[in-house]
């Protein structure tokens, strides 16, 4: 069992997950911020607001 | 051809699939029946003129008014906040007591918009509630009255208006009605004011021989008058068919054929006396 | 592929252009009103009539509101499947004559000539409905023919020009080919053009008929027939039945192709109607993208004119309709995604993205379930029925529209992230900038899902008004996240290798049971919505200006209704599999087995 643990964490250690993956939450939240504009762009175009 | 059968038979199924779900998997609500006018009469008792306008708040105000999403505002506590209403600087009404406050919201919804309820982008200026008399709504002033005593009771105050069938006392009670012509001098001259004889077979008055009218033979109805509903006397059962004409069709005539607004016409005099006429025993 | 981008675009351009309109029309609370300063209706200028039960002629045996009812139900069916048909037919034309590619002429060719046997066939329906109502309800037909008389007799006249137009456009087919082609598109957009026009007409009297314009308040009509035709529920629903048009007919002509797959002799024509198969469905989906933001506009718009018919719709008797309705639309989204799925099973080899297929199907099963139980919970409907009564908001529309917009909207991003995962095991990227544009591509989904539930979960937190307005920035979410990435897939699809084949013709028969589930659920759904759209008005013909005073003015149950929805759809599959077998019959069998194994663009 304890072996099998410490293989486990050894192997994420070896297989750290890219930057890849953090470049593409990068992106996401650049996303989420656009998302957000057109959020608040769309209900102040109906005439209401975005708490 | 089994290839169509295959595709049929699936098409089939789905098909009663879909409808069986709208059959078992949703509660068969048996919508409410197209509306009919109430009519008020001052024969009513408070108790059943407060209980027509319950039922008619049921089926005209209940499906917004029902305190649920913010679709309207509630109305069991109106006897309290009203006074507030009509203080508020945005109050655009003119009116004084509970009763006309009530009656103003029905007829101009958009003198006062509570806040948070107006139409979207009018800032609460203007009601998204349609007049009551106008419209899907259509209520006759007598209806409007019963409404505003139903919420009266509701509400826990005292009620202040009353059925309307043509007498006006006191104040408060807007004569917004005008009845056509005058008072008919005695039973005949009611009889033909209203026609009756276009349509009915009538004691004392002349008919044609052979005539097939669209209504029943009334000229020994002073014999079964009283036997005709249990539990309701000649003189009720007359009226009641005068001024609900729907309610008890005779075996054989077809409804929906008399005029079902004598209501509106009738002076309640003029109804005495047809009924005494009709049940005089000859 | 290409294909489908550029009927998908041509779509985004008519949303676009519908949208950019004033969507915050000009209306008025009340129905106009007469200039003349009198109230009543004068002799000269008649309100509508008040009818008795004694107007309505009844004959035995013969139920007039079930008459019109299934007449005008069939006209829509027939009328929605050839006014959508030639929509796509000449976009599909227009892709081929660019490209060269003849696969596309013939196959553009195929739907018309399907279309053509329904054309008779909606005209009799149409026919037939004129006549009930005529017979049936002849003081409703007075006074819309009072108010509509010019308009019909242009109805009328245009069929001559819609016939002129599809006759031209179909035998002229095969000899307008070469230099002639443009001229040949040319008459099938008048086609399209005239067809849409009288689609236009037609969909005033309905709407006129839920939010009448251009009379006052008895309904004395001053004259103006332009201020009756464009009234405020007038340009949704000429947007909304203009896409369910193009996916409806999708779906038939899908059908179509899976009952000839399935009846296939040879290996050429399974290639055949395979392709086809999966060209129809993309059509249908494509289509049914823009449709929650013409339906919502729609409501909106029934809001804004009554809101006590608003409410009714949404909140009262109705709203349990809305429920079955989001049992359709997830029936469809499963369908239509399924058949995707099994289209990966054409591909060579292992599919590197099939893996993925099990979590898009979890999560459209998880929407699906969101969707279409009230306030997200399980519960039985006899359960909600001892909690509620006749009007009771249980399902109170503004409770369960956070969920269930989120729901949709993550619905319509799975199953277009399927299609971009079935287009993607088709072509191995070469070029560096791709992988990044892929993880680029993954962010949107990530971010704009994540934004759709967030706006979803903070919807149960704002007032009514607050929640609805809440749907535009979901579908905005939805449509940007689509138009991003289908740009950036375009880019990769041109400058990416292909990998292996397509074989097409290599699909299991439950794919093309899948075709059928879209076509059955599909027309299902708008009988249903018909309905919906037709009873909403209750016991009125013309909201609030015209009673409707027959012996049929209740509203049945839903469970009748549903039966009778079911009745037409079978009969309208009856009459369509009809139009299917005669449009066997012809000359052009000869090129179907001319087509060769290898696979065509998708």
């Amino acid at each position: 069992m304890r072996a099998a643990i410490r293989n486990r964490v050894e192997g994420l250690i070896r297989n750290r997950p890219s930057w890849k993956i953090f470049e593409t939450l990068l992106y996401a939240l650049g996303m989420g911020a656009i998302f957000y504009l057109v959020d608040v762009l769309s209900m102040r175009w109906q005439g209401l607001a975005l708490h | 051809m089994t290839g169509l059968f295959r595709v049929g038979s699936y098409s089939v199924g789905l098909i009663g699939l879909f409808t069986a779900f709208s059959y078992y998997g949703i509660p068969q609500l048996v919508p409410e029946p197209p509306p009919t006018e109430e009519r008020m009469t001052d024969a009513m008792t408070t108790g059943e003129f407060v209980a027509a306008g319950a039922r008619l708040y049921a089926r005209a105000c209940v499906l917004c008014h029902s305190g649920v999403g913010d679709r309207a505002p509630r109305l069991d506590a109106i006897a309290t906040v009203w006074r507030e209403r009509i203080g508020d600087a945005r109050y655009r009404g003119s009116a004084k007591n509970l009763e006309e406050y009530l009656r103003e919201s029905m007829l101009e919804p958009s003198a006062y918009v509570v806040q948070g309820f107006g139409k979207p982008g009018t800032g609460d200026g203007e009601s998204p509630m349609p007049a009551a008399t106008t419209g899907a709504l259509a209520l006759n002033p007598g209806e409007i009255d019963a409404v505003i005593a139903h919420l009266q009771s509701a509400a826990g105050a005292e009620v202040t208006v009353a059925p309307r069938a043509g007498l006006a006392a006191g104040a408060g009670r807007p004569q917004t009605e005008a009845f056509a012509g005058e008072k008919a001098p005695d039973a005949v001259a009611a009889l033909q004011k209203f026609q009756c004889s276009a349509c009915h077979l009538l004691p004392g008055l002349a008919v044609e021989e052979g005539a097939q009218l669209p209504g029943p033979d009334l000229r020994e109805i002073w014999k079964t008058a009283a036997n005709r509903v249990a539990g309701v006397n000649a003189r009720d059962f007359l009226a009641e068919s005068i001024l609900f004409p729907n309610k008890v069709v005779a075996k054989d005539f077809e409804p929906g054929l008399m005029p079902e607004d004598y209501g509106d016409r009738m002076l309640v005099a003029e109804l005495q006396m047809i009924v005494d006429y009709l049940t005089q025993e000859r | 592929m290409r294909a489908l981008a550029a009927v998908f675009l041509f779509v985004l351009a008519l949303v676009a252009f519908e949208g950019g309109c004033p969507v915050v029309p000009a209306y008025a609370a009340a129905p106009v009103t007469d200039t003349t300063p009198a109230d009543e209706p004068t002799a000269s200028r008649p309100g509508a009539p008040k009818l008795t039960v004694a107007d309505y002629p009844t004959y035995r045996g013969l139920n007039s509101r079930l008459t019109v009812w299934v007449a005008a139900q069939l006209h829509l069916f027939f009328a929605a499947f050839v006014l959508g048909v030639p929509i796509f037919v000449l976009v599909i034309e227009f892709i081929g004559w660019r490209n060269g590619d003849s696969r596309y002429d013939r196959m553009a060719h195929e739907f018309i000539k399907i279309s053509m046997g329904a054309f008779s066939l909606t005209a009799t329906s149409g026919g037939i409905l004129v006549f009930a109502l005529v017979v049936l309800y002849p003081g409703l037909f007075a006074y819309l023919t009072r108010v509509f008389g010019p308009i019909m007799m242009l109805y009328a006249l245009l069929f001559l020009a819609e016939t002129a137009c599809l006759y031209a456009y179909y035998y002229g087919w095969d000899s307008m080919q070469g230099r002639r082609k443009p001229g040949h598109m040319l008459i099938g957009l008048a086609l399209n053009v005239v067809g849409t026009v009288l689609m236009g007409l037609a969909n005033s009297w309905a709407t006129f008929m839920m939010a009448p314009s251009g009379v006052d308040a008895q309904g004395a009509f001053a004259g103006d027939v332009w201020a009756a035709v464009a009234g405020p529920l007038w340009t949704p629903l000429n947007l909304h039945r203009f896409l369910a048009n193009i996916a409806y007919g999708g779906a038939i002509v899908g059908a179509y192709a899976a009952y000839k797959f399935i009846a296939a002799g040879t290996p050429e024509e399974k290639v055949h109607y395979d392709w086809m198969g999966h060209t129809a469905n993309g059509i249908a989906i494509v289509a049914l993208l823009p449709l929650p933001f013409a339906g919502y506009w729609m409501t909106k718009e029934i809001y804004a004119y009554s809101q006590q018919m608003g409410i009714t719709l949404m909140g009262g008797v109705f709203a349990w309709l809305f429920i079955i309705q989001a049992v359709l639309i997830g029936t469809i989204f499963l369908a239509a995604n399924f058949y995707l799925w099994c289209g990966m099973t054409r591909f060579d080899g292992a599919n590197r993205t099939a893996h993925l297929v099990k979590y898009i199907a979890g999560v459209l099963v998880i929407c699906f379930l969101v969707w279409f139980t009230p306030h997200t919970l399980v519960m039985t409907a006899r359960e909600l029925a001892a909690i509620g009564g006749a009007y009771h908001p249980v399902l109170g529309p503004l409770g369960v529209m956070s969920a269930k917009n989120t729901a949709v909207n993550i619905m319509i991003l799975a199953t277009f992230l399927t299609y971009q995962l079935f287009r993607r095991a088709m072509i191995r990227s070469v070029e560096p900038w791709m992988a990044r544009a892929t993880r680029f591509q993954v962010a949107v989904y990530v971010a704009a899902v994540a934004n759709i539930v967030w706006l979803g979960i903070y919807g149960y937190y704002v007032p009514a008004n607050v929640r609805i307005g809440l749907s535009v920035p979901q579908v905005m979410t939805t449509l940007i996240a689509i138009v991003v990435c289908v740009a950036i897939d375009e880019v990769i699809a041109a400058r990416s290798e292909r990998i292996g084949t397509v074989h097409w013709g290599r699909m299991p028969v439950r794919a093309q049971y899948a075709l059928f589930t879209l076509a059955v659920a599909f027309t299902w759904l708008m009988g249903l919505m018909g309905y919906i759209r037709s009873s909403i008005r209750q016991h009125w013909h013309v909201y609030t200006v015209m009673r409707d005073a027959s012996a049929d003015a209740f509203t049945p149950t839903i469970g009748q209704a549903a039966a009778v929805v079911s009745a037409c759809t079978l009969l309208f599959f009856a009459l369509i599999l009809f139009v299917f077998w005669l449009s066997g019959f012809g000359r052009d069998r000869g090129a179907r087995t001319a087509l060769a194994g290898a696979g065509a663009t998708p």
